[in-house]
Order: structure tokens, then sequence, then C-alpha cells
């Protein structure tokens, strides 16, 4: 009789001390996710919203035309030299050596 | 995206770059987590700073990819890459810290299919034989991006340092010797 209540001891602290160590270590993978969930990427992304976005919608009523103008035909000139560039280097990004990179544009930019 | 819209993006993205490499079936598994997107002309994407979450195709019409320029206190959005059908943009969104570096604006009416990151994320998860395709592609965009520009800025300082040089050497030559 008094072996099987010490049996039965036994085994409720041994099923005990499962459950327990179980629970113990579900709550620390839970925690350790936790960690891991803070610092995945989505958290920096929200926490980076406040910043600002660069772009800024132009204004174009506050100028006068001649000025709109001259920025029109320049903006223009900067895009034809970007693709110009582009198409020059695009040869490099094939065959990169030092002569594809310094293929000779056939205009210049020039500010003045 | 809808299992009627599956077979007109099938057709038009299957043979497109970013999904060479991959089996038709993992072809409809990627295509089936994204959502198409229609653009009227002149509008943007996506702007330079935004959150990137999305990753992008071109379906139908063309994009502009633009840097901002300062004139006379205003900004002005210079082309400076333009992506067609089949064309992938936005790799922002599978790179930390996942914001755009240059802004998308359709040039014509488009149409874009957008891959949301986290979905992309969990189709990878379960598929890396797609994972590995699919980002040695994107690789290639981003390496070419990356190889371009370096090349341009590199043109333009060669620029600098000769028209430096032929400015000096013509200061020495006007101030004569002594």
């Amino acid at each position: 009789m008094e072996a099987a209540i010490v049996f039965g001891l036994v085994l409720a602290f041994l099923f005990g001390g499962m459950t327990l160590a179980l629970v113990m270590g579900y709550l620390s993978t839970e925690e350790a996710r936790a960690r891991k969930q803070a610092q995945r990427p989505g958290h920096m992304v929200r926490a980076a919203e406040a910043i600002p976005s660069f772009f800024v919608k132009p204004d174009q009523g506050a100028l006068p035309p001649e000025i709109r103008e001259f920025d029109e035909a320049l903006l223009a000139r900067i895009e034809s030299h970007i693709r110009e560039e582009q198409a020059l280097v695009s040869e490099f990004v094939e065959y990169p050596s030092v002569h594809s990179l310094y293929r000779q544009a056939p205009h210049e930019l020039r500010a003045h | 995206m809808s299992p009627a819209e599956l077979p007109r993006t099938e057709q038009v993205l299957g043979r497109a770059d970013l999904f060479r490499d991959l089996a038709r079936d993992d072809v409809r598994d990627v295509l089936a987590t994204g959502r198409a997107r229609p653009l009227d002309a002149g509008r943007y994407l996506f702007l330079l700073g935004d959150n990137a979450d999305e990753f992008f195709v071109v379906l139908a019409g063309r994009l502009d990819l633009c840097l901002p320029i300062t004139l006379h206190g205003t900004v002005k959005d210079v082309r400076v890459e333009s992506v067609g059908v089949g064309q992938a943009l936005g790799w922002s969104a599978l790179v930390r810290p996942y914001r755009f570096t240059l802004s998308a604006r359709a040039t014509e009416p488009s149409e874009v299919i957008a891959f949301a990151r986290v979905d992309l994320q969990d189709l990878f998860e379960t598929h890396p034989a797609i994972r590995f395709a699919f980002l040695t592609r994107v690789s290639e965009v981003v390496g070419t991006r990356l190889v371009t520009f370096q090349a341009l800025w590199v043109r333009e300082l060669q620029r600098a340092v000769e028209s430096e040089a032929q400015r000096r050497s013509s200061g020495e030559a006007a101030g004569g010797p002594g």
C-alpha cells in the first residue's frame, strides 16, 4: 500500500515536472519569436513611416512662362543626355572594359 | 490574381526574363500571388522615398523610372529609365530598407502585376526552387542598374577631371611664364 502511494507520488512528481518543462519551453519559444518579430523589417518600415517622402509636387503656377520654357528645354536636354549616355554604357554593362566605359558621347551636356 | 485572369497574364509574362528559369507550374504559383493594377497615363505607381512593400512586373503599357531634380526651386522628375511589358520594377520591395529609390510614372495607359513582399516570402518558404530562380533574376535587374549607374557616374567624374585639367592648363597659358 505504502509502495503504491510512493509510486503515485513519484509519478505525480514526474508528470508535474514534465508539464512544467513543457510550459517553460513553450513560453521561452514564444518570447524568442516575439523578439524576432520585433526585429523584422516590417517594424523598421513602420518606424520609418515618419520620414517624409522626398518627392515634392512642382508648383508650376508660381514661375513666369519664360523660366518654365527654359526649365522644360533644360529638362529635355538632360533626359536626352541620359538616354545617350545609357546607350553608350549599355555595352559596358554587357562587356565591361575601359574602352566600353569611355566611349565618346556625340553631344556633351553643357550648362553654358 | 483571379483564376480567370491567369491565362492572359501567363501568356504575356510567361516568357518574361523574370520567369525564364521557372517551370510552368511555378510561374503559375508566382502569378497567383499577384494582383493586377491598372494605371492611367501620367499616374505615379510609387514615389521616391515611399515604403516599398510591393514588387511589380509590367503587364501592359510603359512606365518611366524618374529621379527628382530641382530647377528654380521646384522639383521636376527626370526620366532615367523606361520599362515595358514583361520588365520588372520596384526591387526595393525585396531589399532593405524597403523604400523606393526612384519614382515610377505611367507614360501611357498601363497595367502592372503587384506582388506583395509578404506573399512572395510565404511562397519562397515553401518553394525554395522558386526563391532561387526568382531572386537570381531580381539580382540581375539590381546588378544591371548598379553597373549602369556606376558607369554613368564614373564618366561624369572623368569629364570633371578633364574639364578641371583643361581649365588649369588654359589658366597657366593665359598667365604666361614667370
